[in-house]
C-alpha cells in the first residue's frame, strides 16, 4: 500500500519541525537584547494573526476585511478583565476573551455568510468597523478613544514566576507553535479539503453533499478565535487596546500581510507578518511619516513582481541554495 | 417504488415558460436519456431535479421521499448525484483530493479537522479503485486543471459516481469529448452504471443509443415522446423536430 | 490558384509546452478546409495562433502573401478574417441585434453584410432581434455567432467547433448555412469534431496529431481511409 510508513516516523516528521523552530526560538532567549525579543514577539502574535485571517482567505475563498473585529474583542475583553473587573490569572482571561469572540463571531457569521463575494467584503467591513465605534463611544467600559492602557503582563499564576519579557516572549512562542501545529492540522484534515473545495466551486460542493453555509461558519468563527487569541497577547505585548485595533486599518493590515507573505500555504502570512514588521520598524528608524507609502508600495511590488508573495520565492531560493550548497 | 417520480413540474423564466406542467417515473435501474432541441428544457430539467434551480410548481420524489425544496446538499444525501454539461472541478487540487473530497462527501468524516485527510485507509483505497478503473491513478497527485479535457471529464463523472447515489443525473456527459473519447467513455460509464438509475440529457446519438433502454423527447418544456431508442428514431415527429431526415 | 491564408512551420507553445510543432497548411481562397483531430491535438491552438492569442514562437503565418504573424488580436479583423469561436461566445447580456450591430463597427464599406442580409440567412434571429443573448438556444446563439462574424464583412472565417452541443437537426441546419456561405466566396477554415459535417461540407481536410499535421486529403478519400479514420480520429469501423 502506497501509505504506510513506519509509524514512528511519520509521527516524528510531523512534529520535529515545530520543536526545533520552538527550540531554536526560545534558545535564543538569553543573547537578544530585550527589544528584540519585543519584535520577535510582536512578529509572532501578528503572525498567528495573519494565518488565522488566511485560513478564511486562502484557504476558504471568504475574503473578510472585519477580521480585525475578532482580533480587537479578544485584546479587549482581556483588557476589561484584568482592568475593569481586576480578574488576572491568564487562564481565566484567555478562555474568557476566546469565548467571547466565538460569541461575537457566531453573531457575525450569520448576518455576513447571508452574502457572498463582493457583499460579504461589505458586510464584514461594516461590522468592522461597527466595533470600532463601539468601542469608541462606550467610554465607561473600553476607555474610548483613548483605549485601554496599563495592561500588565499576562499573570500565569505560577510561584515564583515573575511575567517580564523574557518569560513572554517564551509564552506567546508556545502559543505560535501550537496555533501553527493545530493550524496544519485544520488545513490539511478532511474539513480542510473541504474549505479548499469550497473556495474553488462552492456550487459543486453543494453538489457532493457538503453542507457549504455550515463549513463556511465554522472557519468563520474558528479563524475569529485564533484572532482573538492573537488579540489578547497583542493587548500584553503593548499594554493598550485602542479602537483602531478593531477597524478597516487592522484588517487591512493582515490582509497586507497574507498577500506579501503569500496564501498558499499556512506558514506563508506569517513570514508576511515578518516583512511588515520588519519594513515598519525600518521605516520608523528613517522616514516614519512615510510609512503608509512605503507598505503600500511593497503590497504592490510583491504583486507585481513576486506572484503568490514572498514564500514560494523565498523557497524556491532556499531550494537552490541547497543545490549549490550540495554541489560545492 | 419509483426511483424518480416527477408530477405536474413547471419552469419559467419571467415570461417564458419553459418546462410546463410536465411529468415523468423512472423505474429503479433504468437508463433514460432525455433528448430535444436546444432551448427545450432539459438543463433545466436536471437543474430544477438537482435543486440548482427551484420548480415553480409541481412535486418530486426519489424512492418515496420528497425532494421538492430540499437543499441541494440535502438532496445527494436522499441519493441524487448529478454531473456538468461543462466540466467543474477542483482546479487547485490533485485528483486524489478531488476524489476524496467526493467520497467523503456523504460521511460524517468530513467535519473532522485534526486527522489528516490522508489518513482514512478506507477512503483512500477507494479513491485508488475508481482512480484505477479511470487510468488515472498515474496521476494522481497532478492538479485537475493541469490533465487534459478529457480527462477532466473523467473526473466529473468519477466525481458524482463517488456518491455511490441511488439516481443519478448526467448533463451531456460527452460534451467536448472527440471521436474516440466518446466511445471509451460510453463504455465507461455503461460499467460504472450498471445497476444504478441514469438519466442523462445528450445531443450525441451514440451516446443516447449505447447508454439508454428508453429515451424520452423534450420539446418546448414538454414530454411528446417515450419509448425504446429504436422506437424514438423511428417516430417522424421525432424526425421532424430533432433528428432531420438524414439518420446514420 | 493562391492561398488566402497560409501556415508555414509554426511552433506554438503554452508557456513550455510544445504545442504545435510545425504545422503547415493552405487554405486556397475560395473553399472550406476542415482541420481535424482529437482532443488536445492543437486545432484551437492553431485558430489561437492565426489571431494572435497565442502567437507562433517560430513560422510565419501569410494573408494574402502579408506576414500577419506578429499581428495583435485586433488587427486581425481588419485584415479580413472573422472568428466564430468555439462556445459561441456571444455577449449574452446584449440582444441579438445589438449582438449584431457592436460588431458592425468595424466593417468595410461596400456591398457587404448587414443586417438585412443577416436576417435574410437567418430569419430566426429576426424573430429573436430584442431577445438578450442568453436567452437564446444553443442553435440560435451558433446563427448568432456567425452572423455576428458576417457583420465584420471577412473575407475569411475561422469557425471553432460550431456543431458542439448542437441538436442534430440544428446541425444539418449549420451545413446547409455553411455550403451558402461558401457559395458567396467565403474562405473558411473550419474546426470540426463532426466527422459527417466536415465531410459534408469542406473541399479539403488536414488532420492534427500531437500537434503536427499527420494527414491531408480530400474529403471522399478520407472517408475511405480506415485507417486514419481509426488512428488519427478514433472513429470505430
Amino acid at each position: 500500500m502506497v501509505f504506510r510508513k513506519p509509524i514512528w516516523r511519520s509521527q516524528i516528521a510531523q512534529w520535529a519541525p515545530y520543536v526545533i523552530t520552538g527550540i531554536a526560538l526560545v534558545a535564543l532567549t538569553p543573547f537578544i537584547s530585550d527589544y528584540f525579543k519585543y519584535l520577535i514577539t510582536k512578529i509572532l502574535i501578528y503572525a498567528v494573526f495573519a494565518m488565522s485571517h488566511n485560513l478564511l482567505y486562502g484557504y476558504s475563498g471568504l475574503f473578510t476585511l472585519g477580521h480585525a473585529a475578532f482580533f480587537g474583542v479578544g485584546g479587549y475583553t482581556a483588557g476589561i478583565l484584568i482592568i475593569r473587573y481586576d480578574i488576572h490569572s491568564f487562564w481565566l482571561v484567555l478562555p474568557a476573551s476566546i469565548l467571547m469572540v466565538l460569541l461575537v463571531a457566531a453573531v457575525f457569521g450569520v448576518i455576513a455568510l447571508q452574502a457572498k463575494g463582493l457583499f460579504f467584503l461589505f458586510i464584514t467591513l461594516a461590522l468592522g468597523q461597527l466595533c470600532e465605534n463601539v468601542a469608541t463611544k462606550w467610554r465607561t467600559m473600553t476607555g474610548g478613544s483613548n483605549g485601554l492602557v496599563g495592561i500588565p503582563y499576562p499573570d500565569l499564576g505560577l510561584p515564583g514566576l515573575t511575567m517580564n519579557p523574557s518569560y513572554f516572549y517564551i509564552l506567546v512562542i508556545c502559543v505560535f507553535i501550537v496555533s501553527c501545529f493545530l493550524l496544519y492540522r485544520l488545513t490539511h484534515s478532511p474539513f480542510g479539503e473541504a474549505l479548499k473545495g469550497i473556495r474553488d466551486d462552492e456550487g459543486r460542493m453543494a453538489h457532493l453533499g457538503y453542507n457549504t453555509w455550515l463549513h463556511k461558519y465554522l472557519v468563520f468563527i474558528i479563524g475569529g478565535m485564533f484572532a482573538g487569541m492573537a488579540g489578547v497577547l497583542f493587548g500584553h505585548l503593548n499594554g493598550i487596546i485602542i479602537p483602531a485595533h478593531l477597524g478597516i486599518s487592522t484588517s487591512t493590515m493582515a490582509m497586507l500581510m497574507v498577500i506579501i507573505g503569500g496564501s498558499a500555504n499556512v506558514f506563508g502570512p506569517a513570514v508576511g507578518a515578518a516583512a511588515v514588521t520588519i519594513l515598519e520598524l525600518v521605516s520608523s528608524i528613517y522616514v516614519p511619516e512615510r510609512w503608509p507609502l512605503i507598505l503600500g508600495s511593497a503590497f504592490v511590488f510583491v504583486v507585481l513582481l513576486l506572484r503568490g508573495g514572498i514564500t514560494p520565492h523565498l523557497v524556491r531560493l532556499l531550494s537552490r541554495f541547497k543545490v549549490f550548497i550540495w554541489k560545492h | 417504488m419509483e426511483a424518480l417520480r416527477i408530477e405536474g413540474l413547471s419552469k419559467n423564466f419571467g415570461a417564458l415558460d419553459v418546462l410546463k406542467d410536465i411529468s415523468l417515473r423512472v423505474q429503479k435501474g433504468e437508463h433514460v436519456a432525455v433528448i430535444g432541441p436546444n432551448g427545450a428544457g432539459k438543463t433545466t430539467l436536471l437543474n430544477v431535479i438537482s435543486g440548482e434551480l427551484p420548480a415553480d410548481a409541481g412535486k418530486m420524489h426519489i424512492f418515496g421521499q420528497d425532494i421538492t425544496g430540499m437543499a441541494r446538499y440535502h438532496r445527494v444525501h436522499a441519493g441524487l448525484a448529478r454531473s456538468f454539461q461543462v466540466t467543474r472541478v477542483f482546479g487547485s487540487l490533485t485528483l486524489l483530493q478531488n476524489t476524496l473530497l467526493a467520497i467523503q462527501g456523504m460521511r460524517p468524516s468530513r467535519f473532522q479537522m485534526y486527522r489528516s485527510a490522508f489518513a482514512y485507509e478506507k477512503i483512500i483505497a477507494k479513491a485508488e479503485k475508481l482512480l484505477q478503473l479511470l487510468g488515472l491513478w498515474e496521476k494522481k497527485d497532478e492538479l485537475a486543471r493541469t490533465i487534459s479535457y478529457g480527462e477532466q471529464r473523467k473526473i466529473e463523472i468519477a466525481l458524482s459516481l463517488s456518491l455511490e447515489p441511488k439516481v443519478l443525473l448526467l448533463d451531456e456527459p460527452s460534451a467536448g469529448l472527440d471521436l474516440g473519447e466518446v466511445l471509451d467513455f460510453i463504455e465507461l460509464i455503461k460499467d460504472m452504471a450498471r445497476e444504478k438509475t441514469l438519466i442523462f440529457a445528450a445531443h450525441d446519438m451514440d451516446v443516447v443509443f449505447g447508454l439508454a433502454d428508453r429515451v424520452v423527447v423534450l420539446y418546448y418544456g414538454q414530454f411528446i415522446a417515450d419509448g425504446t431508442p429504436e422506437e424514438i428514431k423511428a417516430n417522424p415527429k421525432v424526425r421532424e423536430i430533432y433528428l432531420g431526415v438524414r439518420q446514420k | 490558384m493562391k492561398p488566402i491564408l497560409e501556415l508555414d512551420d509554426i511552433h506554438t507553445y503554452y508557456g513550455e509546452s510544445h504545442v504545435l510543432q510545425g504545422v503547415s497548411l493552405k487554405i486556397p481562397e475560395g473553399s472550406v478546409v476542415a482541420l481535424m483531430g482529437r482532443n488536445g491535438m492543437g486545432k484551437t491552438t492553431t485558430i489561437h495562433s492565426i489571431i494572435g492569442i497565442t502567437p507562433p514562437r517560430r513560422g510565419r503565418i501569410l494573408y494574402r502573401g502579408q506576414d500577419i504573424t506578429r499581428l495583435q488580436s485586433y488587427q486581425i479583423p481588419r485584415v479580413g478574417i472573422a472568428l466564430i469561436p468555439q462556445g459561441r461566445r456571444i455577449f449574452p447580456f446584449l440582444t441579438v441585434k445589438e449582438n449584431l450591430t457592436v460588431a458592425a463597427a468595424h466593417s468595410k464599406k461596400g456591398d457587404g453584410w448587414t443586417l438585412e442580409k443577416v436576417y435574410s440567412l437567418f430569419p430566426v434571429l429576426e424573430h429573436r432581434s430584442n431577445l438578450r443573448g442568453n436567452l437564446l438556444s444553443g442553435g440560435e446563439q451558433q446563427m448568432l455567432a456567425i452572423g455576428r462574424g458576417l457583420m465584420t464583412n471577412p473575407e475569411m472565417l475561422l469557425m471553432d467547433e460550431p456543431s458542439e452541443g448542437l441538436a442534430p437537426l440544428v446541425v444539418s441546419n449549420l451545413i446547409s448555412i455553411i455550403d451558402q456561405l461558401h457559395q458567396t466566396g467565403l474562405s473558411i477554415l473550419l474546426v470540426e469534431q463532426n466527422l459527417n459535417m466536415a465531410l459534408a461540407v469542406a473541399d479539403y481536410v488536414y488532420i492534427l496529431n500531437k500537434g503536427r499535421v499527420v494527414y491531408d486529403a480530400l474529403p471522399s478519400d478520407l472517408e475511405k481511409n480506415e485507417e486514419a479514420l481509426t488512428n488519427y480520429l478514433g472513429v470505430a469501423a
